[in-house]
C-alpha cells in the first residue's frame, strides 16, 4: 500500500524525522514542502532514504533560494502533488 | 551580574533572528524593526542564528509563492545605517551551507562562535528574539 510522505519542517527537527525515517517504507514517495525543501542541501536524505523517490516543490524550492543541480531529489509543480496524491493510497503529513 | 569590567553598549537594539524564510512572517516582522530602528539613528545589530541562517542565501526567489522577496531587504539594510549583520558559524556548518557558495555575497558578514555571541550580547542594550 503505497503512500505519500509530506514533510514541510527544517532538518533542525531532528525527532520528527527520525519518525519519518522510522516510518516511511520502500516504494513510498516523499514531498519536501516549505521549510522540508532544505533537506536539499543535505546528504544525509540519500543515506537514509533508499528506495525511495523524492520530489520537492518546485516553488518552495525557488523561493528559498536553494540550489539542486547535484541532488537526487526531483522538482514538482503543484500539478505533480495532485497526482502524486491521486497515485498513493494514503497520505501522512509530517509537520 | 559578576564582578566583570563594564562593557560597553555598542548597539541599542540586536535582533536574533532564529527562524527560516517564509513559512512564518517571523523573519518579515524582524527585517521591518531592524529598518524601523536604522530609520530612528538606532545603533542595530543583526545575529542569525539556528535555522536563522537559510535567510541569508542567495537567489531567492519567492514570487511564485507570492512572498515579498527577504533577500532585497537585507541588502536594503545597509541604506538604513544598519551594517552589523553576525552570523553563528555552527549554524552555517550543521546545515551544508557555505559562504562562498550559498551565502548572498553582497552581505558583509560576520562570522561569530558561541563566545562571541555572548559577548554580543552584553554590548546591545535590548535584545529581541524573532
Amino acid at each position: 500500500m503505497p503512500t505519500l510522505h509530506t514533510l514541510n519542517r527544517s532538518p533542525a527537527n531532528i525527532q520528527l524525522f527520525e519518525q519519518l525515517i522510522n516510518t516511511i517504507r520502500p516504494g513510498d514517495t516523499l514531498l519536501l514542502l516549505e521549510d522540508g525543501v532544505y533537506y536539499c542541501l543535505q546528504n544525509k536524505l540519500n543515506r537514509k532514504i533508499q528506495d525511495i523517490q523524492v520530489y520537492a516543490l518546485k516553488d518552495d524550492v525557488h523561493a528559498r533560494g536553494i540550489p539542486i543541480e547535484q541532488s537526487d531529489v526531483l522538482l514538482a509543480s503543484y500539478e505533480d502533488f495532485v497526482n502524486l496524491t491521486c497515485e498513493n493510497d494514503k497520505l501522512v503529513n509530517w509537520y | 551580574m559578576t564582578a566583570d569590567a563594564p562593557t560597553t553598549i555598542d548597539y541599542d537594539l540586536l535582533i536574533v533572528l532564529q527562524h527560516a524564510p517564509y513559512s512564518s512572517a517571523q523573519a518579515n516582522e524582524a527585517l521591518d524593526l531592524a529598518l524601523a530602528g536604522g530609520t530612528f539613528d538606532q545603533r542595530v545589530a543583526l545575529l542569525f542564528i539556528e535555522d536563522g541562517v537559510y535567510q541569508l542565501m542567495s537567489e531567492q526567489a519567492p514570487d511564485a509563492a507570492q512572498q515579498k522577496n527577504l533577500e532585497k531587504m537585507l541588502n536594503a539594510l545597509s541604506f538604513y545605517g544598519v551594517n552589523t549583520l553576525a552570523v553563528e558559524s555552527h549554524s552555517l556548518f550543521e546545515r551544508d551551507l557555505h559562504p562562498e557558495k550559498h551565502i548572498n555575497p553582497k552581505l558583509n558578514l560576520e562570522l561569530l562562535n558561541a563566545k562571541s555571541i555572548q559577548a554580543l550580547y552584553d554590548r546591545s542594550k535590548t535584545v529581541i528574539r524573532f
